[in-house]
């Protein structure tokens, strides 16, 4: 499909779970040569590259795109859904690309496709080998995790007041020596810490004494 | 000298009283004709700062307290809602306030009763979509603040809804910022445009008729220039050095900044750190972490330089110490801290403190003394000086002095300089400084216990101290307080006798520090007067009220000057003498200076374009033209698309949007408006928009993308917009003046790490990709083209349904009960202790007050309220006992 003239050596077949599978046409593609961190080979597939049991790839340079509008559509109908992750792979490389950008991610959106944004070769790779690798990595890293030493809780929670940072947070704590003695602190206890202004006492009193509960 | 606590209460009482007479104080001479041009006609007005925009504004208030007129105000600070509620009270109708916290049923009658109305920016958009508010009935719109009304404001949004329903009302525009209207990508064409305003009102400082007005009763101005004490040119020295090695390693690992924001001068100028931010802010997620950190040491240093002349020297030093604790307990590594002249700045603020004396005693041992012998600050003497002078008898029968500070701490300090003499306050500082110093330690071995990089380091800097603090002998120092050790020492072996006794004397506990009345006799009445915060009373105000024969400008600001004139300008008679504090050659009379050039320049712009404007005759929308010539463009927009793509006669467009209120915050609605849009504003627990009954969008800006990746709340998010809908949507949107690329240029490799590395974005969004296959992502590069496709979008799929949308998700967490109205502040810190959970929370909120009371509870009550071990943890967290 691009750029046949760079015609590099087949790899080896040795078809293992741990392979990024390339179509054929990807021949010649430069975003190959930058796959470093993953095995690869070519073989015949529906999608651009197969990059785990389930997940398919669909590569589009925007250029080319430009050049032949109808090529994406054709291939988007011969992937079908028999992939559960279908990734839309756009490398953007032309200087405005909203409005082929707003187009595609509308197709997707109708055809069920993950757009995914490039912007260099490299990064591309990136992508490729990110999602090989990735293939069984549970999604639980993404959680939320609380640390649980005590100066990063006191901080966490002294933080959620505007303008508060971890250098006050720390003032606080080595003012008043509780957490209990920087709840009941007067507002003029609060103002005369070092680098505290006035919004910020103010803010921080008006945190520690508001109800819960307005009174209606 | 004496506090007079009596005395203030009489001076408030006096002060309700008199305000009720001044109540209807009129327009100074000069700003009569401000206020006919802003009255006569639409239009903007800018006013030079200190010339008083509130009496103006006021005044204009008045016109419309009357319940045959609506009139809204948006964008008006508090203290000026303040002010309005207090001065209006008596006017037929009295001007109101509607927050987020007024009902929304109560609001419909509040519009209907007419008078001014002060209405949240968001809570306005809200009752507009909602035709809460009559529009048709609206008199007018006042804007203040107008510097900010850009294009894709709320405010902006806020006046097209506006101008579309209500082609008569008027709208009138203020501002005394007039560099805020300087702004390269909001020039004042634009402002004016999203004002539907056709006029300009220019009134600065150097305008004909004021500064005949103004000179009419001149104010006799003293300028007092300090000499700053060799320690303290040392330590200004070292900033500069600071700063300058700050800008060179940063020019050395970014190289890519440009030239004039490398500039020296700006480099200490107090808006360089803005400016710096913005220039870097559109690569700022991808800034390598040193780089952030010197910006953020800039900023750090820049707030030394205002503290070396506003604090006395033991709060500076105290201020230099937590900074370098807090570095070394987070590990932050701070450029610079490790800078040379950093030695120097250390060095010279601690012997602003402590003197070290050595000598051999009597058997030829070296041995090390060390005094506390705390640097007086020359301001005040300078003060003592002053006031001395104004009190003795002069001729004239009695002297009332005023002394404008910045803040109420300033204020407390001064009072006590006043009252009981420097030493005093220097004492107290320095008890602070050593509770401060026997906390830390505390904390520290609390550090050590968690973090074993820290600790060596705390220890090492520990050992290199105890060789010195062997041969530390006790001694009485001249001062007479009691001896510290070594600042780096624990000090809990000494009971603390000088503490005791300040703490009797310590006058901070109840006395209010946001009035200083002193009262030396009968005849001279001092007052201490911060004119930054004070509570309900402006300045010009207050001079009026107090009518000072001397005012000292402890701390000198443009706004403070120009109030001291305006009040003799009104006030005929009772000449007024003003010294003015400055520190000679300081950075600070730089700042001072810059800030009348700028504004003096920023009119001279603004004068220069006003003289050549062209604008649409119909920019104003009085009679229509510009309405329906921006809504046809739309309607041709959505016609194509929808010729093109159905066919679909125009009415038949399905145009319903449910978008979440909290996203009124930004442009997005105000856009999707613009295009035909139909909003439907709701509270929405899960996404930010809903399309269509199975079309959920969450948006996120880069750098909440990254925000919310990293924290882990963007996977909470996918998890319930994928429980709820069929087609939930990530939307990405890029900022128009930011480069559109997620990682680096592009081109440039190095910001794309060889490897596949878990901690980067690219690999956090594989990974949702990955555990979200039926997620959607939409890519956007600005507002615009979001606006676009959600247009395009909708088109395709059915109407949602917004009570529907509402209702999705809430029986999930605590979302909920921020529904019911509960506090957010307090909620959220109540929510990150540790022992608090999603089951426990609804009892602890309904049972106790507030955070404050929390903190009271015995260990028995908060086992009761959230279980007996969630309970222990808690307490264990508020009684700082957590150790496991």
């Amino acid at each position: 499909q691009q750029q046949q003239q760079q015609q590099r050596p087949v790899p080896l077949k040795t078809a293992t779970t741990n392979t990024l599978i390339a179509r054929h046409t990807q021949r010649g593609n430069k975003v190959l040569s930058c796959i470093k961190n993953v095995p690869w080979e070519f073989d015949d597939i529906v999608p651009d590259f197969l990059v785990g049991r389930g997940s398919a790839v669909l590569y589009l340079s925007l250029q080319y795109h430009i050049l032949h509008p109808d090529y994406i559509y054709t291939r988007i109908r011969d992937l079908g859904r028999q992939y559960r992750l279908r990734v839309l792979l756009l490398s953007v490389d032309i200087t405005s690309p909203e409005r082929s950008i707003n187009e595609l991610c509308k197709t997707a959106v109708m055809n069920q496709l993950t757009v995914i944004l490039s912007w260099s070769h490299e990064e591309t790779a990136r992508y490729l080998e990110t999602y090989k690798l990735y293939e069984n990595k549970p999604g639980d890293t993404l959680q939320e995790r609380v640390s649980d030493d005590y100066l990063t809780q006191l901080s966490n929670a002294m933080c959620t007041v505007r303008g508060v940072n971890k250098t006050d947070a720390v003032t606080l704590m080595t003012t008043f020596g509780t957490l209990s003695d920087i709840f009941k602190a007067g507002v003029n206890d609060l103002r005369l810490c070092p680098g505290f202004g006035d919004a910020k006492a103010e803010r921080l009193h008006r945190a520690f004494n508001e109800p819960f509960v307005p009174d209606h | 000298c004496v506090v007079c606590r009596a005395s203030v209460c009489a001076w408030h009482e006096g002060l309700a009283a008199s305000k009720m007479e001044t109540k209807r104080a009129s327009l100074l001479p000069f700003q009569a004709r401000p206020f006919l041009d802003i009255v006569g006609d639409d239009g903007l007005l800018v006013l030079g700062r200190g010339l008083g925009l509130e009496r103006i504004c006021l005044a204009l208030f008045r016109l419309y307290c009357d319940p045959s007129s609506l009139v809204v105000v948006v964008n008006a600070s508090q203290h000026i809602q303040d002010l309005a509620v207090d001065y209006l009270h008596e006017e037929k109708v009295r001007p109101r306030i509607i927050t987020a916290e007024t009902l929304a049923e109560d609001r419909t009658q509040i519009y209907l009763s007419g008078g001014v109305l002060f209405v949240t920016s968001r809570i306005l958009i809200m009752d507009l979509l909602t035709k809460r508010i009559p529009v048709h009935l609206l008199t007018g719109t006042i804007v203040l603040n107008a510097e900010r009304v850009i294009p894709m404001s709320s405010e902006a949004f806020i006046l097209r809804l506006i101008r579309y329903a209500n082609k008569s009302c008027f709208i009138k525009a203020l501002s005394d910022n007039v560099e805020g209207f300087l702004s390269q990508q909001h020039p004042i064409e634009k402002v004016l445009k999203c004002l539907w305003l056709r006029r300009l009102y220019l009134w600065p400082r150097f305008e004909q008729s004021i500064l005949a007005s103004l000179s009419e009763h001149p104010a006799q101005f003293e300028e007092v220039r300090i000499q700053m004490t060799p320690l303290m040119v040392n330590i200004q020295h070292a900033l500069t050095d600071i700063v300058l090695a700050c800008l060179r390693e940063l020019k050395r690992i970014y190289p890519a900044l440009t030239p004039e924001s490398m500039d020296f001068e700006r480099g200490l100028a107090s808006s360089f750190e803005k400016l710096l931010r913005r220039q870097l802010d559109a690569v700022w997620h991808k800034l390598a972490k040193r780089v952030k950190q010197i910006v953020i040491d800039l900023k750090t240093v820049q707030t030394l330089i205002m503290l070396l002349v506003q604090q006395d020297s033991v709060s500076f030093y105290h201020f230099l110490r937590t900074l370098r604790a807090t570095d070394s307990a987070y590990n932050v590594n701070s450029y610079w801290l490790y800078v040379d002249a950093t030695d120097t700045l250390f060095g010279c603020a601690r012997s602003r403190v402590y003197t070290t004396v050595k000598e051999k005693d009597a058997g030829g041992v070296d041995k090390t003394t060390i005094f506390e012998t705390p640097e007086s600050n020359p301001k005040w003497s300078a003060l003592l000086r002053i006031i001395h002078e104004i009190g003795e008898p002069n001729g004239v029968a009695t002297s009332r002095t005023l002394i404008l500070v910045e803040d109420p701490s300033t204020c407390h300090h001064v009072q006590t300089v006043l009252c009981e003499g420097a030493d005093a306050v220097l004492r107290q500082k320095l008890f602070k400084l050593k509770k401060w110093q026997r906390d830390f330690s505390k904390l520290k071995s609390e550090i050590v216990g968690n973090k074993p990089s820290v600790a060596e380091g705390i220890r090492g800097d520990q050992k290199a101290n105890l060789g010195k603090r062997r041969r530390t002998h006790s001694k009485v120092s001249p001062m007479g307080a009691e001896h510290s050790d070594l600042p780096d020492e624990p000090l809990d072996n000494q009971p603390d006798e000088a503490a005791e006794l300040l703490i009797t004397v310590d006058p901070e506990q109840d006395f209010s520090t946001n009035f200083g009345l002193l009262e030396e006799d009968e005849s001279n009445l001092i007052c201490v007067f911060p004119w930054k915060y004070n509570l309900g009373v402006p300045l010009s105000q207050w001079l009026e009220e107090y009518r000072p024969s001397h005012v000292i400008l402890y701390d000198p600001t443009l706004t403070a000057v120009r109030q001291i004139e305006a009040y003799r300008a009104g006030s005929i008679g009772s000449p007024c003498v003003v010294y003015f504090l400055v520190y000679d050659s300081s950075l600070q009379e730089q700042q001072y200076l810059t800030s009348v050039r700028n504004e003096k320049e920023a009119f001279e712009h603004l004068i220069k374009f006003k003289a050549s404007m062209a604008l649409p005759v119909d920019q104003d929308g009085r009679s229509g033209i510009r309405q329906v010539h921006e809504q046809s463009l739309h309607q041709r927009d959505l016609g194509e698309t929808s010729t093109r793509n159905a066919g679909k006669p125009l009415a038949a467009l399905p145009v319903k949007v449910v978008v979440d209120v909290r996203e009124f915050r930004s442009a997005l609605p105000s856009l999707l408006h613009e295009r035909g849009l139909d909003l439907h504003a709701t509270t929405l627990l899960v996404g930010d928009y809903v399309l269509a009954p199975e079309i959920c969008i969450e948006r996120k800006s880069i750098p909440d993308l990254i925000g919310s990746l990293n924290s882990g709340r963007l996977y909470k998010q996918c998890v319930a917009m994928t429980r709820f809908y069929s087609l939930p949507i990530l939307l990405i949107e890029f900022d128009s003046n930011k480069p559109f690329s997620l990682l680096g240029s592009g081109a440039v490799g190095e910001f794309i790490s060889a490897d596949v590395d878990s901690k980067s974005v690219m690999s956090k969004l594989t990974l949702l990709t990955l555990s979200f296959p039926q997620l959607r992502i939409l890519w956007c590069r600005n507002s615009h083209s979001t606006a676009d496709l959600f247009a395009s979008l909708k088109q395709h799929y059915a109407e949602p349904d917004s009570e529907r949308a509402a209702a999705i998700g809430t029986d999930s967490t605590d979302e909920p009960l921020l529904r019911e109205g509960y506090a957010p502040t307090p909620f959220a810190i109540l929510k990150k202790l540790p022992g608090v959970t999603s089951k426990n929370i609804r009892k602890i909120i309904e049972n106790v007050r507030s955070l404050k009371e929390l903190a009271s509870l015995s260990l028995e009550q908060l086992q009761e309220l959230a279980g007996a071990q969630n309970g222990l943890q808690l307490h264990r967290f508020l009684a700082n006992t957590s150790k496991k």
